[in-house]
């Protein structure tokens, strides 16, 4: 009898070791020994952050309610630190559970027909609307090794989110991230000493400006004056203004012409001229330049109110505004390069770049100020030049339509805020989107809301970086609400294009990188079709949440508040890869809710990769359409993968890969690999799987995995064994 | 300011003024090669004149050479560079081929030909933008597009075409001398900037061992050259050739000038010198340079990007090598290389329509060819005393 006894308890304490016991803080790769020590203590400080957050995630209504975040979340704004070693533990998950299954050959078939399709169409003339042009050597590597994918994924997203997180060197830190991944060259970021005075601070802006001036001059000079001409009359209709769909553009020959011309720019210098505008984005820079003499009185075309000073300088002219309240019209002050000013609310109108003004630096020292106008390429935004603008206080409205806040087209657009409660309007390319440059907007502090139609919010076109960072708040995002999708009658709803999304124009050009993080706070993205951390068309796109309890929604409303005139209906959100493309999205904190209705939450589709990993909370995953949560179709590799909490998984897709595929040759292409993988907590499963299980859903490739964590363990031991091993 | 019509009449006399009383005497070594003198001695023999022996005598490879080059300088002189469709930056680069014997044309192509030198100096709008402003209450060249493309690349060219110090320059009815662009640069000069150019205007217009800046630092073209060795070279802009060249042309200046090569002038003349046998490796077997310029060995099938950096290379190496160097097979392949290049389709008509990158390629190689020739060419050519009878 006790004999027996130790016999079963040896059994499961081997089970435990193969198939729970590398789940446990202490088989967590972690980055360093901190983290080591965090591991230690992981479990038990997850599991008492659960207890307390019992709540399920609230709709929309509620999001007012929402408490504050957790301690827990604030404080650790780099979010969960064990995040490296749970991807680990995935890929060891998905690599085993490919061997036991006896489908390696498959899986290497379907790796081995991605290359070949990636090697086969990296030429810029293919003979198929697939083309290599504007691909960048980021996407090809990860196309070419799946597996490793997310962790590289989780890594970049980490490191971009700490880089940005510092208030003097993050922007640097994070162009020297973005530069390397764009095929822009490793460089370090240039040392400056902190300056110790206004005037210090003055020589810093004069510095940086030379720079971008010789830099942004670089980037043009590989184009004649008649190339140059024609990215200037074509970019902004062709790539913006004409178009009401996501997916391609209108004039797609003309399209094809600029993607061209800005694939011959000289894109490290393009980077170049944003590193010589990041310590311009320093605090310390920021807080000596308020000390600047304010007892200046000059008359300066375009300005009202006080004006301490002009300077010339052979860069351009630095204008220096007085403490009062201004009105700044951008455009009528040609000659100026840099505008300062010291305080006051104050407005600024438009302020557009391009070859007549390569360089606009606008760096407001105080005040609640409005930011307003209609034309592309203004609020830290460029087309063909290089714009900054820095807002160090107060809660600022910024109103614009296409190409604006931290966005480029062909250029270089940085918008940094740094406190305040702030409000992001516009319409397309608009608040971290670039194509052919870098376009970021960071905003480090403040209950913010971001509003915008098409392609916004952390995308990242052909050859472009779009990033969107929100260190903490409460944050509101939306992006859709305007135009009807273009695919299908039956599928009802907006186009979105936002929210990390790295899209290629298809029939045009390859994607870029498009990014959008968030550290602390609850936050609420509303979003429409193909959004919130996607790839698209040869592209990458990474959404990140790092603190706080979520809540990712179909929108609610239509883009001008009034009600929606299509159904609520979306397709393509919350990691998800769409023609040979790779999309992800991370969270690392909270009780976090994700909707949808088809082709969603960990979702591949056509040669692709979608990855959705949610590192802790009771979670619900609300879309219940075909093809959503941790699922592969048309050769795609889906991944749903949640780390702790009791989640819900509605509708029954769950870890389904489709059995047949048209768009690719069977057995050749490998088939369809999907993947819902749960450690932890009491889930429950809309298709009726128990917790415990190991379930294959559909063909062979789809895998519905649920285990217990270790401090679960002892009532696994007690409990009856998982019942269903395979089923669908 | 003057009507246009007017200041171009004003600006064609004074180039020939500056020609002709010798203010303006060319590049520093280049400044024998006059482009004119492509026409072969005979035909200078046939003057009244009275031949002295040539220094010393080229092998019939080199003459051959010769005579190539001499073709491709004359050939290239010929497109005009207009005022109207280019820029000041592309019309500093005619000037750094050309030194004081370039000429642009005034307006478009009907438009009477200047000096290209006083074109800049006089602030002659080029494609549509005045280069010339102020800076801290001095006379100072714009940065950026349609500008100079380098912070001291106009003093630069200015002082390799040895334009003096007492030269006019002008910004609307402000008129003042290259010694206010000077001061300019000198107030202006930066740690942790790229010094590269304004190193070499400097240690050409600069007598006096010290100077301060706007912030009141102490600089010297010893701390310029220090503060260059500290930054890289292979990866910094225009492969670093702006920066080698910067060094080489310092160390030079200081030994034409008599002085003691020693302290940061010895350290960069080992830093230049070691640079120049390590180039010569990477040099490909065809007597180019690639892309990657000094960081590997490298070759493209795009000749406007061999161009760049074998031009730039080789304008380097044949103005900071030794005379003993100069004839080497691989300087020699290498000019081969470049008046191969510069002499086909490409480059024959059509150079001032050219990118802004490509036309700074051209004329850094054009740069390169008349430096060879002056220091290897010309001191072959017959030497010509013209008698008074």
């Amino acid at each position: 009898m006790f004999a027996r006894w130790i016999r079963s308890r040896l059994f499961l304490l081997l089970l435990w070791v193969v198939a729970i016991g590398w789940v446990s803080a202490a088989g967590i790769a972690a980055d360093d020994g901190a983290k080591t020590d965090k591991a230690a203590q992981s479990d038990k400080a997850v599991s008492s952050d659960k207890s307390a957050r019992s709540d399920q995630p609230a709709d929309k209504n509620a999001t007012e309610k929402k408490s504050a975040p957790t301690a827990k979340a604030s404080n650790n704004a780099l979010g969960e630190p064990l995040a490296p070693g749970m991807i680990k533990l995935l890929r060891d998950e998905i690599s085993t559970g490919i061997r036991n299954r006896g489908i390696s050959d498959r899986f290497s078939r379907f790796q081995s027909y991605a290359i070949g399709r990636i090697n086969a169409t990296s030429g810029a003339y293919t003979g198929s609307e697939l083309t290599g042009n504007c691909r960048l050597r980021w996407y090809d590597h990860l196309m070419r090794d799946f597996m490793s994918a997310p962790a590289e994924a989780e890594q970049f997203t980490r490191d971009l989110h700490k880089a940005a997180m510092n208030p003097n060197l993050g922007l640097a830190n994070a162009l020297a991230l973005a530069s390397v991944k764009m095929d822009a060259g490793q460089r370090k970021p240039r040392a400056y000493a902190a300056p110790d005075s206004p005037e210090k601070a003055l020589d810093l802006v004069r510095q940086a400006l030379t720079g971008a001036q010789v830099a942004y001059n670089q980037a043009l000079s590989p184009l004649s004056k008649s190339e140059i001409q024609e990215l200037q009359t074509y970019l902004v209709p062709v790539l913006s203004t004409q178009n009401q769909v996501g997916h391609t553009i209108a004039d797609r020959n003309t399209g094809r012409r600029l993607c061209d011309l800005m694939e011959r720019m000289d894109r490290p210098s393009l980077h170049a001229a944003a590193e010589a505008l990041a310590p311009l984005s320093d605090v310390r820079v920021l807080e000596q330049l308020k000390s600047l003499p304010a007892d200046g009185n000059v008359k300066v075309a375009g300005v009202s109110g006080s004006v301490v000073s002009k300077i010339d300088t052979p860069s351009g002219a630095i204008v220096i505004g007085g403490k009062g309240d201004n009105v700044y019209r951008l455009d009528e002050m040609r000659d100026a390069a840099v505008v300062i000013d010291l305080g006051g609310n104050d407005t600024y109108y438009d302020g557009t770049v391009g070859v007549d003004r390569p360089v606009l630096i606008v760096l407001d020292l105080s005040g609640n100020d409005i930011y307003r106008g209609t034309s592309p390429g203004i609020q830290g935004a460029a087309v063909l030049g290089v714009s900054m603008l820095v807002d160090l206080s107060g809660n600022d409205v910024y109103q614009a339509e296409d190409v604006a806040q931290g966005s480029a087209l062909a250029g270089v657009g940085i918008l940094v805020d740094c406190a305040g409660d702030d409000r992001y309007t516009g319409i397309r390319r608009v608040q971290g989107t670039a194509i052919g440059g870098v376009g970021i907007l960071i905003d480090r502090a403040g209950k913010d809301d971001y509003h915008a139609a098409m392609w916004a919010q952390g995308v990242g076109g052909p050859l472009g970086f779009g990033l969107l960072d929100d260190v903490s708040g409460n944050d509101h995002y939306y992006c859709g609400g305007m135009w009807r999708d273009s695919y299908y009658p039956e599928t009802p709803g907006y186009e979105g294009w936002g929210q990390g999304v790295g899209g290629g124009i298809r029939q045009v050009a390859s994607g870029g990188i498009g990014v959008i993080l968030d550290g602390a706070g609850d936050d609420v993205y509303e979003f429409d079709y193909l959004a919130h951390g996607g790839g698209y068309w040869c592209g990458l796109g990474f959404a990140r949440d790092f603190g706080g309890n979520d809540q990712r929604l179909i929108t609610r409303t239509a883009y001008n508040g009034g009600p929606r005139q299509y159904e609520q209906f979306q397709r393509f959100g919350c990691g998800w890869g769409c023609h040979y493309a790779l999309g992800f999205c991370f969270d690392d904190a909270g009780n976090d809710a994700y909707e949808g209705t088809i082709m969603g939450t960990g979702m591949a589709w056509d040669c692709s990769m979608g990855v959705l990993c949610d590192f802790a909370g009771d979670d619900t995953y609300k879309a219940t359409g075909g093809i959503t949560q941790g699922t592969g179709a048309q050769m795609g590799f889906g991944i749903l993968f949640d780390y702790n909490g009791n989640d819900t998984y509605e509708g029954y897709g769950q870890g389904y890969a489709s059995p047949g595929i048209s768009y690719h040759h069977l057995p050749g292409c490998g088939g369809n690999f999907a993947f819902l993988i749960d450690y932890g907590g009491k889930d429950n499963y809309g298709c009726e799987a128990d917790n415990n299980c190991y379930i294959q859903r559909g063909d062979q490739g789809g895998f519905l995995i649920d285990r217990p964590r270790r401090n679960e363990i002892e009532s696994t031991a007690t409990a009856k064994p998982a019942h269903r091993t395979t089923g669908s | 300011m003057l009507h246009a019509s007017r200041m171009g009449s004003a600006l064609v006399c004074a180039a020939g003024l500056l020609a002709s009383v010798g203010l303006c005497v060319g590049a520093d070594v280049a400044s024998k090669s006059d482009a004119r003198s492509a026409q072969p001695p005979k035909q200078a023999k046939a003057a009244a004149a009275v031949a002295a022996k040539p220094v010393k005598k080229l092998t019939p490879e080199l003459e051959a050479l010769r005579d190539r080059v001499r073709a491709t300088l004359a050939m290239q002189q010929k497109p005009l560079f207009s005022t109207q469709e280019n820029s000041a930056a592309e019309i500093i680069n005619c000037c750094l081929a050309f030194g004081c014997n370039s000429e642009v044309q005034l307006d478009g192509e009907d438009g009477k030909p200047i000096n290209g030198i006083t074109c800049l100096c006089w602030n002659y709008p080029c494609a549509g933008r005045a280069m010339l402003g102020f800076d801290r209450k001095h006379i100072a060249a714009r940065v950026g597009y349609g500008y100079q493309q380098y912070p001291g690349e106009f003093l630069a060219t200015l002082a390799l075409s040895r334009v003096p110090a007492s030269y006019p320059v002008r910004v609307g009815r402000d008129t003042r001398t290259v010694a206010d662009l000077v001061e300019a640069e000198k107030l202006g000069c930066r740690a942790g900037d790229d010094l590269s150019l304004k190193l070499i205007g400097l240690a050409f217009y600069v007598d006096a061992p010290e100077w301060k800046n706007d912030l009141g630092e102490t600089w010297s073209i010893e701390r310029m050259i220090q503060e260059e060795m500290a930054q890289p070279v292979v990866t910094a802009s225009e492969g670093g050739l702006n920066r080698l060249m910067g060094l080489s042309y310092a160390v030079s200046r200081r030994a034409k000038r008599g002085l003691p090569i020693e302290g940061q002038y010895q350290r960069a003349k080992k830093y230049t010198a070691d640079f120049q046998e390590f180039a010569l490796q990477l040099q490909n077997a065809n007597g180019s340079w690639g892309p990657y310029f000094l960081t590997a060995r490298s070759a493209n099938g795009d000749p406007s990007s061999q161009l760049r950096a074998t031009g730039r290379i080789l304008e380097w190496l044949a103005s900071s090598l030794p005379e003993s160097k100069l004839e080497d097979a691989r300087l020699v392949r290498a000019v081969e290389y470049v008046n191969g290049l510069l002499s086909s389709d490409r480059y024959q008509w059509g150079t001032p329509s050219l990118s802004t990158r490509e036309i700074a390629s051209v004329g850094h190689a054009l740069h390169a060819l008349q430096i060879y020739d002056g220091r290897v060419f010309q001191p072959a050519d017959v030497a010509v005393t013209v008698t008074k009878d």
